[in-house]
């Protein structure tokens, strides 16, 4: 047995055994008691792992599904051969490497980033109801991509205009928000009153420009608002994932703070945490990821609200557990979204910001209805 | 007559006929340097193939000779007799290789005697792009691009549609519901179209083109090869420039006879449309145009750019200025707003949701419930057109139905309307349809 692990397991049994003689138990409660905490801890982990090998099978599986028919041994062939520079059909690999598996990539990470947002959001804002776009983010997003699809006014022209858009000006709430922050304070109470208020804001603005657009516009731009994955291709994909798992991946070295942060202020305080700044560093940290997301794919909704709700029935309030698992079982239920909405209507397809609220509004109905209120 | 005199005027006789005849023979194909080589510049020119050298509405031999004096001029040793072609001539290219020379020749006899090419052409969003020539006539067509195929009267050539279009216009193009369908209206994709290549429902894809639709599928169909095999056809078929996407569909098609009798029939109203400048003092007026979707107050929205619908409308009038350089549509509002702002004459035009034979009386209500107190209302200078004969392939019939209106003193209502019914009969496939029922107000009026 190494050092480190006899070491917590010394300092578990230790903890239990001052609990015990604290509660003046006897030694079989307190054997009892590291045994519940390590099934418990087991429990969380296997949870993670499924929630890791669900998001693989998922993805593998979406990528044989499409408008024709092809097998799984065959679409993993023509995935073997680009790598290996040996392509038999030029077609049959655009559909599989350039249409189908950016898409399956795309969902997996926009599901896990909005996922991680989300759990953050719930967690620093100590509000159940919060996700990622609760800082208004949504709003500034759609804000700029209405600009650029009614008044044809962007900051870059060609096709990523619509993108640059969105992204700069989902910043905006977040910056308007760090300005409140600074000034007024960074509670939880004053960051969701900003937001709202931003959200009203840009969302006056959003409809002016749409009374004044035509219907081709409207058409484009409710494409866009709906959200899908459809449009993200390889050149996207770099930057989106690069952002979010090097978001996730820092929201998880941060995750023990995370946990002091949902103690509340004043304990967080007591414990030496500098409570505004790290609230204000989560919540730049998650609006960059989310806005790079929703840059490329329009706003999906319901996944950041869902996921973390149900990792926490499994995982607890954990955010040493809840981050990760919250990105895995994110990635799973936007893949499993796309994938309905590319098989149920084929060929037509069904953006995956609608299939997500088909299910995520029932699901959420759900977890109400079971949910712990000490699971907060 | 002595027999030898005779024997020799027969010689100078055959000799001179022969000499005729050589000169005649040598001097065919055009190759004479008297023929007529204008072309037209690119902006007037319909037929944006290349291989249309001389710019007119064909290819044909005329564009052969073309070419061939192109080559010969510019082989002459004398450079004042190159001819620049990029400049004057700039479909001569039919390659599309930089270069006019034997093998554009070359490409243009082929599409003449109708065997396979690569056609270039000029799309809809100023790219150049090819098809492979003679298109599949087994075409999958995109939102109401479909509606290019009755004007060359081959409507049995669709094969297979978007997803939108069924639920809109299901009724004005006969079994378009019960087509395959292609996949989601502007999000169409690579492995859909091949499927249905696969299965040999389609051969052609025509794009949408109209409204804020953008050149989606161009580069994806080259990157995956789909190009090769398939014919991705993005011309307009909107406004003026839809006899652009008539002559070129039915080029591609190799049969170009089937354009010429709705390039006759927009002609015919263009010549009469285009008068209207020199015979009205103060040339075309100057009206709202307002575009409506129900009896509501807040879905009045008046227009004044030259996008979509209101592409048609620059022939016939001009736009009030307080929308013009707007965006497409300006939400109106209220009566207040309306009374306040439009000209003494407003065109409305409706996105009608109602039966053929209920037109009048939607007309009646609407325009009763929301302009009832308006002075054009009263004095019944609102004019109702509706929406399917405007943007599109009857967009000349719709407009000279608003000329009769605007210039009673040049356009005859009644003129006007056997003008639609020439294209309901000959370029549409509704059976049954009467120009005098259910596209402009013949209702008793609404003045009580």
């Amino acid at each position: 047995m190494e050092e480190g692990q006899a070491g917590r397991i010394d300092s578990a049994k230790r903890a239990a055994e001052l609990w015990a003689a604290e509660d003046d138990l006897g030694s079989e409660e307190s054997k009892k008691a590291v045994n519940d905490y390590r099934v418990s801890e087991m429990r969380k982990l296997v949870f993670t792992f499924a929630c890791v090998v669900a998001a693989v099978i998922v993805a593998g599986l979406s990528i044989i599904y499409g408008t024709m028919n092809l097998g799984f041994l065959e679409c993993y062939e023509i995935i073997w051969d680009h790598l290996t520079g040996n392509i038999q059909d030029k077609l049959l690999d655009y559909i599989v490497v350039q249409e189908r598996l950016p898409r399956v990539v795309a969902a997996l990470v926009t599901g896990a980033g909005l996922a991680v947002a989300g759990c953050v959001m719930q967690s620093v804002l100590k509000n159940p109801l919060a996700d990622p776009y609760t800082t208004g983010i949504s709003s500034g997003a759609g804000f700029g991509a209405t600009l650029a699809i009614t008044l044809g006014v962007s900051i870059v022209g060609g096709n990523y205009a619509i993108v640059v858009n969105a992204f700069v000006f989902a910043l905006v709430p977040m910056a308007v928000m760090l300005a409140v922050g600074k000034l007024k304070g960074a509670s939880p109470t004053m960051m969701i009153m900003a937001g709202i208020a931003i959200m009203f804001i840009f969302n006056s603005f959003t409809t002016v420009l749409k009374l004044h657009a035509d219907p081709d516009a409207l058409a484009l731009l409710y494409q866009w608002t709906v959200g899908t994955v459809s449009d993200c291709s390889w050149t996207d994909i770099p930057l989106m994932g690069a952002v979010v798992v090097a978001g996730t991946f820092v929201t998880q070295v941060l995750s023990r703070k995370l946990n002091v942060l949902a103690t509340g202020d004043d304990s967080a305080k007591a414990m030496g945490l500098n409570v505004e700044n790290m609230r204000i560093m989560l919540l730049l940290l998650i609006s960059l990821m989310v806005a790079t997301v929703v840059s490329f794919t329009g706003l999906i909704g319901f996944v950041g609200l869902v996921a973390p709700h149900v990792c926490r029935i499994f995982v607890g309030a954990d955010n040493r557990y809840l981050v990760l698992s919250s990105a895995m079982f994110g990635a799973v239920l936007l893949e499993v979204a796309d994938l309905i909405g590319r098989t149920v209507i084929a060929p037509a397809t069904l953006q995956v910001g609608v299939v997500t609220a088909f299910i995520g509004g029932p699901m959420f109905l759900y977890l109400i209805m079971r949910q712990k209120r000490s699971s907060w | 007559m002595d027999s030898k005199v005779l024997y020799a005027i027969i010689a100078v006789a055959v000799i001179a006929i022969a000499a005729v005849a050589a000169f005649t023979l040598l001097n065919n194909g055009g190759n004479s340097d008297d023929a007529d080589h204008t072309g037209k510049s690119f902006d007037d020119t319909r037929l944006r193939i290349y291989g249309n050298a001389n710019g007119d509405d064909l290819i044909d031999k005329t564009d052969l000779s073309t070419i061939n004096w192109i080559i010969k001029s510019n082989m002459d040793s004398d450079s004042s007799k190159h001819v620049d072609w990029a400049k004057d001539y700039p479909l001569a290219d039919a390659n599309y290789d930089g270069k006019v020379d034997d093998k554009d020749s070359a490409v243009v006899q082929d599409i003449i005697d109708k065997k396979k090419t690569r056609m270039y052409y000029y799309n809809k969003y100023e790219r150049v792009t090819y098809v492979n020539y003679p298109i599949s006539d087994k075409i999958g067509a995109e939102y109401l691009i479909l509606q290019l195929l009755p004007a060359i009267k081959s409507y049995s050539m669709l094969k297979a549609i978007d997803d939108t279009t069924p639920s809109i216009y299901n009724n004005v193009y006969p079994g378009v519901d019960k087509m395959p369908v292609m996949g989601t209206w502007r999000e169409i994709t690579i492995e859909s179209l091949t499927d249905l290549y696969n299965k040999g429902t389609i051969g052609t894809f025509m794009q949408w083109t109209g409204g804020q639709n953008v050149d989606y599928i161009w580069d994806k169909a080259v990157a995956s090869g789909l190009s090769e095999k398939m014919s991705f056809v993005i011309v307009p078929c909107q406004g003026p420039d839809v006899i652009q996407g008539v002559l070129e569909l039915a080029c591609m098609l190799g049969n170009q006879s089937l354009s010429d009798d709705y390039r006759k029939w927009y002609d015919s109203a263009m010549e009469k449309l285009d008068s209207i400048e020199g015979k009205i003092a103060g040339g075309k007026k100057t009206v709202t145009a307002v575009r409506c979707y129900n009896d509501k107050v807040g879905s009045m929205a008046a227009f004044g750019s030259s996008q979509g619908p209101a592409l048609w409308f620059n022939k016939v009038i001009k736009f009030q200025p307080d929308y013009v350089g707007k965006t497409n549509f300006t939400t109106i509002g209220s009566v207040e707003n309306f009374v306040s702002s439009a000209t003494d004459e407003v065109i409305v035009m409706f996105q009608k949701n109602c039966d053929w034979s209920e037109f009048n009386d939607l007309v009646d209500s609407y325009l009763t419930a929301v302009y009832g107190t308006t002075e054009q209302f009263k004095h019944e200078r609102m004019y109702a057109i509706d929406f399917e004969i405007m943007p599109f392939a009857a967009g000349p019939a719709g407009c000279y139905i608003l000329a009769s209106y605007l210039y009673p003193e040049l356009f005859k209502m009644d003129e006007a309307l056997d003008f639609l019914q020439v294209y309901l009969d000959d370029f549409a496939v509704r059976s049954g349809a009467n120009a005098r029922q259910g596209y402009t107000y013949t209702g008793p009026g609404y003045s009580s």
